[in-house]
């Protein structure tokens, strides 16, 4: 059996962590400093390379129908949700609707499920954790918004088997934030954990006591998110810089410039959670017929409330308000809260500071990196399952309710929201009318009172009835609700004491046989893909040795003898040639020839030089 | 004396452009008048900038014509200068014996700690502005003692970064753009450059090994 990790598998970014000698720790990316990859796919449409993480967010400007961001948006949802309408208006790739109503996305002329892409960014971070690690990795802890339905668990369980991982728990990515602060600090008592992404937001309340962790509630709105706060500062430095010195810093105008205001706009954001001023100094950020200019401003946390003001109250008033539900759905008050947890990347932000400190009445903890808690979390869970970690136990709640429809249209409430799992509930059904021979149940989860308002997750067919008067058969249906939050539902008739058969007709996601097929696709692709990955490793050793033959010739032209520098060249044009157009032994060979050419050639020079100076 | 416009190939072109590594600031300005020289600049206007007679600058490309790079160079190697060459010979050295290390070690490893990486990172926009007020330095400027002075302190800053074995990913038009280390923040015509190539680099990227500390911002050709 391989190892076990823990994932967050993250609308922007993802991230994995792993239990290393008792304690959890970020996998880091082999050929990158952070530990975050974009969780962004993408098809060079020339060449048909796939490529994944930072290659693929890198090429996003120049190939924009061809990339593929923020697919967690599309996790099993339908293509005609209101939701999903409203992502697609800001996605330049194309999104259609699948037969089965679900979403698919175009990658280069061809349709992939929302799994399908998740799988592409597990797939690399599983091989970039057995990199790590040095040995397999094939079972897998991976997070999800605490508001995620069943459809929406169903797909990143899809994903992660398609990435050749077994799932072996979803948790709900605050609870993993708090479970790792809670383990970290040995923390004891109620906390709320507070999650503001990009896009989205989620609150949990957790109690933690003796070693368990106990779910209270929780709540979040999926198109709630921060991601507006450093547009508004861009812009601001936009209107200024233009006002002073009548130059357009706009992406189409000036993209280096853009690309710096970005990044100086995200850092002012974070530095003044913490200072009342940021300066922001940006020296030739342009340049026009009288010289170079600089931009010099400095933002005031008063400035940045100003900017952000409506997008930002708006976004902290409705977050306050899920805050306040959650706490009503645990039956607590604010001074029933000892401790505040802030995480997710735009946590950092003086205004949300304010609000959660008036709300709750006590400063939010900011003690945990917010963009590693959730994967450090997840890896705890992963530690508890494999049993590495001992002495916590995770109790974590279903967050919507699951219903069933009644005939009036209505929903008959099954298994309220807020209710511990794994959970199980029982209930008969029977005919209607005489020689009634099956029976249809339409389950919907959601917390509105008509069945249509919710979310469709599959209907039941309970056949086979004996034709007898109605009211006579007792089935008894159980709703079985795992600890991934995930329904299960089997069915026995009461009067025979049969199991009954039934017809489960999903509503959405993907077929056995569709996770299948993409599960062979997927294998085939890694074994390209390790190939290709073979080549362009022999490759860059070809170019870096063309380098330094180059930088030789270069430096020492005077010191070769032209048969040298002609013999150099040719070994040179013989290594690039193969690294255009041969397969990894040719490249491997001629990069071996100059390497071997060069450490003669160093010699020569080194003895030419040693003769001379004697 | 007959100059004729391009009549330099691009290896020569090269050469020119990179003999002041070795010879400093007077092979420099020797170079820097042939190639103006080669782009078509007159004469006389080639002299007014170097701040020669017209006469020594004809001397020049008679020297470089006669003996190529050689004739440029100064005959007598001063001392230090012996001194510096044989330092840079035992780099060779050095090198020669890294590309055997190089063909052994896994490419991957770099001695500098991730923290540390991660803290040079945050030096990345001061070495940017360092090169962005070189690349506005007034023309006036030039020549000027204190501004050669602070060239001196970016070069020793650019010296330091390669002892910590990082180095500046900086492609050239028509390199190919290779998205694990290059990041494409638009498109532009060009007639030069293969579609889909690097057209400009707009900012240097670094990497120390394998690791990509920041990727170079570039233009490609569409």
């Amino acid at each position: 059996m391989g190892q076990l990790i823990g994932i967050d598998l993250g609308t922007t970014n993802s991230v994995a962590a792993v239990m290393k000698d008792g304690e959890p720790e970020v996998i880091r990316l082999s050929t990158r400093t952070g530990n975050l990859l974009p969780s962004v796919v993408a098809i060079n449409t020339e060449t048909g390379e796939r490529l994944v993480g930072h290659a693929a967010r890198n090429q996003a400007v120049t190939n924009p129908k061809h990339t593929i961001f923020s697919i967690k948006r599309f996790m099993g949802r339908k293509f005609d949700d209101e939701e999903v309408q409203k992502a697609d208006e800001e996605t330049p790739y194309e999104v259609v609707k699948a037969d089965n109503g679900d979403v698919r996305v175009k990658l280069n002329g061809r349709d992939y499920s929302p799994p399908e892409i998740s799988a592409m960014v597990l797939q690399t971070l599983k091989c970039s954790a057995e990199a790590y690690l040095g040995e397999t990795v094939d079972q897998a802890v991976i997070t999800v918004p605490a508001h995620f339905d069943d459809a929406q668990r169903k797909a990143t369980i899809d994903a992660g088997k398609i990435a050749g991982l077994e799932v072996l728990r979803i948790i709900n990515e605050p609870t993993a934030a708090a479970l790792f602060y809670g383990f970290d600090k040995r923390s004891e008592g109620t906390i709320a954990v507070y999650d503001m992404g990009g896009g989205t937001f989620d609150i949990s309340i957790l109690k933690i006591e003796n070693g368990i962790f106990k779910v209270q509630s929780t709540n979040g709105d999926t198109f709630l998110g921060g991601d507006n706060f450093d547009d508004r500062i861009v812009n601001w430095m936009i209107e200024e810089f233009k006002q002073e010195h009548s130059i357009d810093l706009r992406a189409d105008k000036n993209p280096e410039a853009f690309q710096r205001l970005k990044e100086a706009a995200e850092a002012a954001r974070i530095e003044l959670s913490e200072a009342f001023n940021a300066d922001i100094n940006l020296p030739f950020l342009a340049a026009d017929a009288s010289g170079p200019k600089h931009l010099n401003m400095t933002l005031t946390r008063a400035k940045l409330e100003s900017l952000v003001m409506n997008v930002a109250d708006d976004l902290i008033q409705k977050s306050i308000e899920c805050c306040q539900q959650a706490l009503e759905d645990a039956e607590l008050s604010v001074d029933d809260i000892d401790e505040v947890l802030l995480v997710g990347g735009k946590t950092y932000m003086p205004a949300i500071d304010e609000a959660v400190k008036n709300f709750f009445g006590k400063k939010p903890i900011k003690e945990v990196n917010p963009d590693e808690a959730v994967a450090l979390g997840a890896a705890i869970q992963a530690g508890m399952l494999g049993g590495d970690v001992k002495g916590i136990t995770l109790v974590d709640v279903i967050s919507l309710t699951l219903s069933v429809e009644e005939v009036s249209g209505k929903v008959m409430p099954m298994v309220k929201r807020n209710t511990p799992i794994p959970a199980k509930k029982v209930k008969n059904f029977t005919t209607v009318v005489d020689s009634q021979t099956e029976v249809e149940i339409h389950i919907v989860q959601g917390e509105r009172p008509m069945a249509s308002d919710n979310r469709s997750l599959e209907k039941l067919i309970l056949d086979n009835i004996l034709p007898v008067p109605r009211g006579l058969p007792k089935i008894e249906v159980t709703f079985d609700i795992d600890a991934n939050g995930m329904l299960n539902v089997s069915a026995k008739d009461q009067a025979t004491g049969n199991e009954q058969a039934m017809t489960v007709i999903p509503d959405s996601g993907l077929s056995d046989e569709e996770v299948e097929r993409a599960i062979a696709e997927a294998k085939q692709y890694a074994k390209e893909d390790a190939e290709r990955k073979k080549r362009a490793e022999a490759a860059d050793q070809a170019e870096r040795t063309v380098y330094q033959a180059e930088k030789i010739i270069r430096n020492y032209a005077n010191k070769l003898s032209p048969e040298a520098v002609r013999q150099t060249r040719l070994k040179i044009e013989a290594a690039r040639q193969m690294q255009t157009n041969g397969d990894i032994d040719q490249i491997k060979a001629a990069t071996e020839a100059l390497t071997q050419w060069l450490q003669t050639l160093g010699m020569q020079i080194y003895k030419d030089a040693a003769s001379s100076s004697t | 004396m007959s100059i004729r416009q391009n009549r330099l190939s691009e290896e020569q072109v090269k050469q020119l452009e990179r003999l002041s590594d070795i010879w400093g600031e007077a092979v420099r300005k020797k170079a820097a008048a042939i190639l103006e020289l080669n782009r078509g600049d007159s004469l006389r206007i080639v002299a007014q900038n170097s701040g020669f007679k017209e006469g020594t600058v004809r001397g020049w490309w008679k020297s470089w014509e006669a003996d190529g790079a050689e004739g440029l160079i100064p005959k007598q190697i001063p001392k230090a200068k012996a001194i510096e060459l044989e330092q840079k010979l035992k780099e060779a050295e050095a090198e020669a014996r890294a590309y055997r290390d190089l063909s052994t070690v896994d490419q991957e490893s770099t001695n500098v700690p991730i923290d540390i990486l991660k803290r040079f990172q945050l030096l990345l926009p001061v070495i940017d502005d360092f090169d962005r007020a070189f690349e506005n330095l007034p023309e006036d400027l030039s020549e000027n003692s204190w501004v050669e002075s602070i060239s001196m302190i970016q070069a020793n800053f650019e010296k330091w970064l390669g002892k910590c074995q990082i180095e500046a990913i900086n492609p050239v038009a028509g390199d190919c753009f290779d998205p694990n280390f290059h990041q494409t923040i638009g498109t532009q015509d060009s007639d030069e450059v293969e579609r889909g190539h690097i057209t400009e680099t707009l900012r240097k990227g670094y990497r120390a090994g394998e690791i990509v500390l920041r990727d170079a911002l570039v233009r490609i050709a569409r």
